[in-house]
């Protein structure tokens, strides 16, 4: 692990997470219910509502995250994405082919889609009144989303986890505060080890699986009919094993980005997140959301958010304190509607 | 006088002041600073705005100059009557109410209300549109069928049975019956009255079994059940773009799962038309409605045993049921 350097005058502080599983619960229940009462439309204040509720229960040093963006811009995106969502529902089944043209267009254009989505959502999340802001541009964006997972296919996906960290690098390092540059500096070499424990952990997963498999199917012989329920414990192993592989890359990595973000002379990061953790968490979550059939949903992001801001420190220098804030967020909430309807959100992290 | 501590922050800026507010009966208010004691602003409360109101964070006061309070108390409210929504949000019989109508709305949405609708719209949908779907969704097909092997007089005796059959039972037929190859014995129906039967499904029915599918076939054509699935999918992936856009993860996938249940009972349904529509016909054509139950006993797999819940994961009705829904109209 590479130990950051840390600054002369740092002082640290933890991040406070103070929203609650049930808090959050009731305010996402009463929304949702607002939202399909309204046909939809409130879904735009729910959307602000819940985001301010989670980013205002955030707070660093007594200072509470905020979250700027208002419904009417949220609406605004949400329709015009949905005019575009519909014409291409429509054109797909009446004529398959102009549909094919039309994704192809969209390939050029996505780029543009992800830069709008990153920038609405970092110009309008702030610290202390400053607003973050995005700077990558169309160039990158084509670069790192359309560019670069082509070259991880062409290797089969040999190149995948250095892929995964230039993409990174892109959202994160071209992330601003204040005027001041984000730099992530992450190492290949981490990323390499993050995806070699996956694989060995999915190996494993494969001879228990398969070994598991060929019993069931021995033991069924004979029965004409298979009872679904006898692939039970193999669907519940499979699952156990994808939330593992995920839980130990992303314990890895999170805390490898974390270590690896600074802005100069203002702030670092450091994080302590466990594989046994975030798995605890994961398999929590997961239990809690079957047995809800859903509705724990809300529970469930809080959980995981509260564990991840436990494990997380900031170091701060005192040049916080004197912060100028350097955007406005006024740009169309588009990109990210957009991003939401298509369903490619970029949760990579 | 009220004397409330909090923190002055500046517009456009990190920097912050640990303050108290003095607010007097009449409203007009002064902000100080706690450190140095002297007054960074002074207004009225009917002057400033405030800021949202959410549970467990205390509500900002906005003033002219872009500055603005906030207090310690996340419990302070500026107006007496103010935030009504997180009076929603907090309030228990509310808040039980969303857990219980909110499941319920999304399951009556996605099995009553976008199935109803997507029946009532569907004769809206322009025939010239579906005969394009029927084109080029034949064309998609064509990719993975093998051309039929059946003999060219037996492929033109069936079609002329069955235009016999049509007429007789008073069915405006402009429906085209097409030849296919594939693994399973199987027929299907395209919204612009294309049909095409397996190979595989002529082999193993009688010609007056098939006459019967054929029948079914053309029920679905004839409902243009195609059109409505079309609604309902464009009006489903509406709704979930729209409500559940923010889901992500193992409830995407819970909720998916139940939306695809909800839609699986509308297409049994569909199931179930179609087959009224054949034993109307069939009697209309003076055939046994009991052929359409019998081609379905003859499909493989027809001694399985029945499940309830299979029943919801499928969507085709389980045989057993349709079997004797037909023999039930037979009599
Ligand atoms: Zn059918």
């Amino acid at each position: 692990m590479t130990t950051p350097e840390s600054f002369a005058n740092e002082r640290s502080a933890a991040i406070e997470f103070t929203a609650t599983p049930w808090g959050y619960t009731k305010l996402w229940l009463v929304n949702m219910l607002l939202t399909l009462a309204t046909l939809g439309i409130y879904g735009a204040w729910a959307k602000v509502r819940n985001n301010q509720y989670l980013y205002g229960h955030t707070s660093i040093e007594d200072n509470r995250l905020q979250y700027l963006a208002t419904p009417k811009q949220i609406l605004l995106g949400r329709l015009l994405a949905l005019g575009v969502f519909l014409i291409f529902v429509g054109v797909s089944m009446v004529e398959p082919i102009a549909a094919g043209i039309m994704y192809l267009a969209l390939i050029p254009l996505s780029p543009w889609l992800i830069v709008q989505g990153l920038k609405f959502t970092y110009r309008n999340t702030a610290y202390r009144n400053v607003r973050f802001d995005f700077k990558g541009d169309y160039m990158g964006a084509l670069y790192h989303f359309i560019v670069l997972p082509l070259v991880a296919a062409v290797t089969l996906y040999l190149a995948l986890p250095w892929v995964i960290k230039k993409i990174h690098q892109f959202m994160f390092g071209n992330c601003e505060y204040g005027g001041e540059k984000l730099q992530l500096n992450t190492s290949t070499g981490q990323y390499y080890k993050a995806a070699l424990v996956v694989f060995l952990v999915s190996i494993i997963a494969f001879i228990l699986i398969a070994s598991s498999m060929a019993g069931t199917l021995t033991t069924m012989q004979g029965s004409e009919a298979p009872n679904p329920l006898s692939f039970l414990p193999i669907i519940l192993v499979m699952y156990f094993f994808s939330f593992l592989v995920q839980s130990v890359f992303n314990a890895m990595i999170r805390n490898h980005i974390a270590e690896s973000l600074k802005a100069d002379e203002l702030v670092r990061f450091e994080s302590r997140i466990t594989v046994a953790g975030y798995l605890g968490i994961t398999l929590l979550n997961a239990v809690l959301i079957l047995f809800t059939l859903g509705l724990a949903f809300p529970a469930a992001k809080v959980i995981k958010m509260r564990y991840i801001a436990s494990k997380t420190t900031v170091f701060l220098t005192p040049r916080i304190d004197h912060m100028a804030n350097q955007v406005e967020g006024k740009e169309s909430a588009f990109g990210e509607e957009a991003a939401g309807m298509f369903d490619t959100d970029l949760s990579i992290v | 006088m009220q004397r409330i501590t909090g923190k002055y922050c500046m517009a456009g800026r990190s920097d912050t002041r640990p303050a108290i507010l003095l607010l007097r009966d009449d409203g007009s208010l002064r902000v100080l600073a706690t450190d140095f004691d002297y007054e960074l602003t002074s207004t009225t409360l009917k002057e400033c705005r405030q800021g949202d109101i959410l549970p467990g964070i205390p509500v900002e006061l906005h003033f002219d100059s872009g500055d603005y309070f906030i207090p310690e108390d996340p419990d302070l409210r500026w107006t007496p009557r103010s935030g009504f929504l997180a009076y929603l949000e907090s309030h228990m019989v509310m808040v039980l109410a969303a857990a219980l109508l909110v499941p319920l709305s999304f399951w009556l949405m996605f099995t009553q209300v976008i199935p109803a609708g997507a029946k009532a719209t569907a004769p809206l949908v322009p025939q010239e549109v579906l005969n394009r779907v029927g084109r080029s969704s034949m064309k998609t097909l064509d990719y993975s069928l093998e051309p039929s092997t059946l003999a060219q007089y037996e492929q033109a005796s069936i079609i002329k049975d069955w235009n016999k059959a049509a007429e007789k039972a008073g069915l405006d037929n402009d429906y085209r019956i097409l030849f296919r190859s594939a693994i399973a014995p199987n027929a299907f129906a395209l919204p612009d009255g294309t049909i095409v039967v397996f190979d595989e499904l002529v082999n193993i029915l009688s010609r007056d079994e098939l006459i019967a599918v054929l029948f079914h076939e053309a029920g679905h054509v004839d409902r243009r059940h195609g059109a409505q699935m079309m609604v309902q999918a464009s009006a489903g992936a509406i709704v979930y773009g729209l409500l559940l856009g923010d889901l992500e993860g193992l409830s995407e996938v819970v909720l998916g799962t139940g939306i695809s249940l909800g839609e699986n009972a509308f297409s049994r349904t569909m199931e179930t038309d179609a087959d009224d529509f054949a034993v109307e016909h069939l009697k209309a054509a003076g055939m046994s409605p009991d052929l359409l139950a019998s081609a379905l006993n003859s499909l493989p797999g027809s001694e399985r045993e029945t499940n309830s819940w299979r029943e919801y994961l499928s969507t085709h009705p389980e045989r057993k049921t349709r079997t004797e829904r037909i023999e039930s109209a037979s009599d």
